[in-house]
């Protein structure tokens, strides 16, 4: 079997996923919630088959390389990172309609990976300057933090759908299942906190590899590029975020519209700057 | 610290300054990512239009990443966070510094959050308490009779972290005008077969910088992949130092050569017109021993190139059939014995020609400039320590909180009543659980007959 159609399949199976999840926050039905965590699981399985497969693949075709060289890799990888952290916090909160607002993300990039005709997805060798182990370092970094946003995002939404439904700072949370003593509002709030943390953390650390990659294979650590910038952009507003928590106390909905603006930012930053400006970091496309 | 009251002080080291400074700076940089940067004023009359050309060069933004105007927005938030950890930093340090054990929460308070314990002995069995709770590590100060206090304390250190993360903002900055002031950022154009001594400034100063060493190039490579892409840029550099060769190395783009504090990096690549690189092995077969002689000479078309150590002459005739001059190429080759020969080689194409006294094995090749960007910069550890910094910075801030966790015996009546008190910066779940598996350990010492509530 080729990794494409492994990949292929991953799609539809997170669309299964997405479905359940769904179906579960909607009609609250616990058998659709049991089937979504099935599902994901063995999307997230089949999804590391195929970027194991197509590692085993490059390498058959004597050209062999990790395969987070472009926008096709980084996207099937970036769907990977997103459903593995929406089974952490189903498992770590014990809830598990917060599926329904991350895993049609992780479905989102592996739909755009497998139909957009923008960009190819062959195996091709890489060129020159992405020859470098720093290659895997820096995207799994920027990944790890680009798919915590998302989740991040996922909550946000959730969080302002809520928070905007009538009733809903009423008792009628409280038939909800919870985690520990938390309402769910409390629970979204701090979910979306965690994950704009961990995703600085990561995106710090992506950058500074994407620094120290630039500066041994361009002689500069960092030279305002567009790329460049735009992740300083990103980091800068999820940054304001954080210290306007700590010292103004923003929280709920203003740390929900926050994480909106700083996921624009993240997605320009991945997609915008590679298909809209130019620049040096062209291998994307 | 009179100064910290001054309104200056306050507000350069006010978070409202960081937040209006961070937005502007994020806000900004757009425009430079959207408008190219360091293009002529002609090309962005083209692209934006005569106004839009003529505001942009106002104002900077064709070149705004070293403007005035951001870099005074940086320098502002550089000074913000200077003062800002300047003014609280020593707090934060006598937070951490200072002992708990002195200060230990007043447990007549209705202390909602405590944990107790209480045992019907009067006496308190010290030795007991401090082997159960040796796993948390407890200080101790004696009390008044027959109390005592325990603490366990973690993670004063992390209280530290944003203030390191601020430092190793600084420290990047340092880094990079370490880097501005005392290095530089040069180019140079090396022919294979040939050296330099000094490289090119680049930006607006365009000085020549003389190395102090040459730099030889022996050869230069492109490989292609079998689609026809680029797989490898490769030159091959000798360093020679008061006309040694001290080093040598094979550099590609993500593998530059280093030699006294200067960087070599594969950057770029040209042909040089009507100039051709020819590689020769000659292998005698008549002598006693074996011998074979390598040599790469430099030729032009339509001139005869005569080579005295090998006894042999070179004359490319035409460089190609269709003028593009790559090959097919008519060379004419001569030596002692023989009457010239004319081969057709292609580019890079290996020939073997045998001869009575030798045989020689040959290939022709456009001549290639390798450029080479050149760097000097003594501040990317300074760079990268801040990097370090500031992961670690960022670690503490998120990832440890301050607990602390007091264990209080009083004598309660007939019995004796043990209060678990804790405080925490952050992480408040940690606290709750540390003060269970604390009760927990202390319930589990039998000869203390402890029970809850």
């Amino acid at each position: 079997m080729d990794s494409s159609v492994i990949l292929g399949a991953t799609t539809f199976i997170y669309l299964l996923a997405t479905v359940f999840y769904v179906a579960h926050a909607v009609f609250r039905n616990s058998l659709a919630g049991k089937a979504g965590f099935a599902t994901l699981c063995m999307a997230i399985l089949a999804n590391s088959a195929g970027i194991a497969l197509r590692w085993l693949e490059s390498h058959q075709q004597g050209i062999g390389y990790v395969p987070l060289s472009n926008m096709y890799e980084s996207l099937v990888f970036f769907a990977l990172c997103i459903a593995s952290l929406s089974i952490y916090i189903e498992l770590s909160h014990k809830l598990r309609h917060l599926g329904a607002y991350i895993v049609p993300f992780a479905f989102l990039a592996m739909a755009y990976a497998s139909f957009s005709a923008e960009f190819g997805k062959e195996i091709r060798p890489l060129l020159p300057a992405l020859q470098s182990n720093w290659l895997a370092a820096h995207v799994i970094t920027c990944f790890i933090g680009y798919a915590s946003f998302t989740v991040s995002c996922g909550m946000a939404i959730f969080y302002l759908i809520k928070k905007s439904r009538p009733g809903a700072s009423t008792d009628s949370d409280n038939e909800e299942p919870t985690s520990g003593s938390f309402s769910i509002l409390e629970t979204i709030n701090m979910i979306n906190y965690q994950m704009i943390v961990f995703g600085f953390i990561w995106l710090t650390a992506g950058i500074i590899t994407g620094a120290i990659w630039a500066n041994s294979a361009w002689g500069t650590y960092w030279s305002w590029d567009p790329k460049e910038t735009w992740s300083l952009i990103t980091w800068f507003v999820y940054a304001l975020a954080l210290h306007a928590r700590y010292t103004r106390g923003w929280d709920g909905v203003r740390m929900s519209v926050v994480s909106l603006v700083g996921f624009v930012s993240v997605i320009f930053t991945y997609y915008g700057v590679n298909f809209l400006l130019s620049g040096l970091h062209s291998y994307g496309g | 610290m009179l100064y910290k009251n001054n309104g200056l002080i306050k507000a350069f080291s006010s978070v409202e300054l960081a937040l209006f400074l961070i937005s502007w700076i994020a806000v900004t940089s757009i425009a430079g990512t959207i408008v190219p940067q360091g293009e002529s004023i002609q090309f962005y009359a083209q692209r934006f239009g005569e106004k839009l050309a003529i505001i942009f060069e106002l104002l900077n933004i064709t070149n705004m990443y070293s403007s005035y105007w951001f870099l005074g927005l940086l320098l502002l938030l550089c000074l913000n966070l200077i003062i800002c950890t300047w003014v609280r930093l020593p707090g934060v340090l006598a937070v951490i510094r200072k002992d708990s054990l002195k200060s230990p929460p007043r447990t007549t308070d209705d202390n909602s959050g405590a944990v107790i314990l209480s045992s019907g002995q009067p006496t308190v069995q010290v030795e007991t308490i401090r082997s159960a709770l040796s796993s948390f590590s407890p200080r101790k100060s004696e009390g008044t009779a027959g109390e005592c206090l325990f603490l366990h304390e973690k993670g004063a250190w992390s209280r530290s972290g944003a203030y390191l993360v601020h430092i190793s903002i600084l420290l990047i900055v340092c880094g990079a005008l370490v880097g501005k002031y005392f290095g530089y950022d040069a180019f140079v154009m090396v022919p294979e077969g040939s050296a330099e001594a000094s490289v090119h400034q680049r930006g607006g100063k365009h000085a020549t910088i003389p190395l102090g060493f040459q730099v030889f190039c022996r050869n230069f490579i492109t490989e292609y992949y079998d689609n026809g892409t680029p797989k490898e840029y490769r030159s091959d550099l000798d360093i020679l130092d008061s006309g040694k060769k001290v080093l040598s190395k094979s550099i590609t783009v993500n593998d530059p050569l280093k030699y006294k504090g200067v960087t070599f990096f594969q950057s770029s690549y040209q042909q040089m017109e009507n100039e051709y690189k020819l590689m020769v092995t000659m292998k005698k077969i008549s002598a006693p021993e074996a011998s074979e002689t390598s040599e790469t000479f430099f030729l032009r078309p339509s001139t005869e190139h005569k080579i005295s150590e090998l006894g042999t002459s070179f004359k490319i005739l035409a460089t190609s059939s269709d003028g593009h001059g790559h090959g097919p190429y008519k060379l004419q080759f001569d030596d002692r014995d023989s009457s010239p020969l004319v081969l057709t080689v292609d580019e890079r194409e290996v020939v073997t020609i045998e001869r009575s006294e030798a045989v020689y094995t040959i290939s022709l090749a456009q001549r290639f400039k390798t450029g080479l960007k050149v760097v000097k910069d003594p501040g990317v550890w300074i760079v990268y320590l801040g990097c370090a910094l500031m992961l670690l910075g960022l670690y503490f801030s998120f990832f440890m909180s301050h607990v602390r966790v007091w264990i209080v015996c009083q004598r309660s009546g007939d019995g004796t009543k043990i209060s678990i008190v804790g405080a925490t910066n952050k992480n408040f779940i940690k606290l709750e659980q540390t003060k269970e598996r604390i009760a927990a350990s202390l319930l589990s010492e039998e000869t203390l007959a402890l029970r809850r509530g």
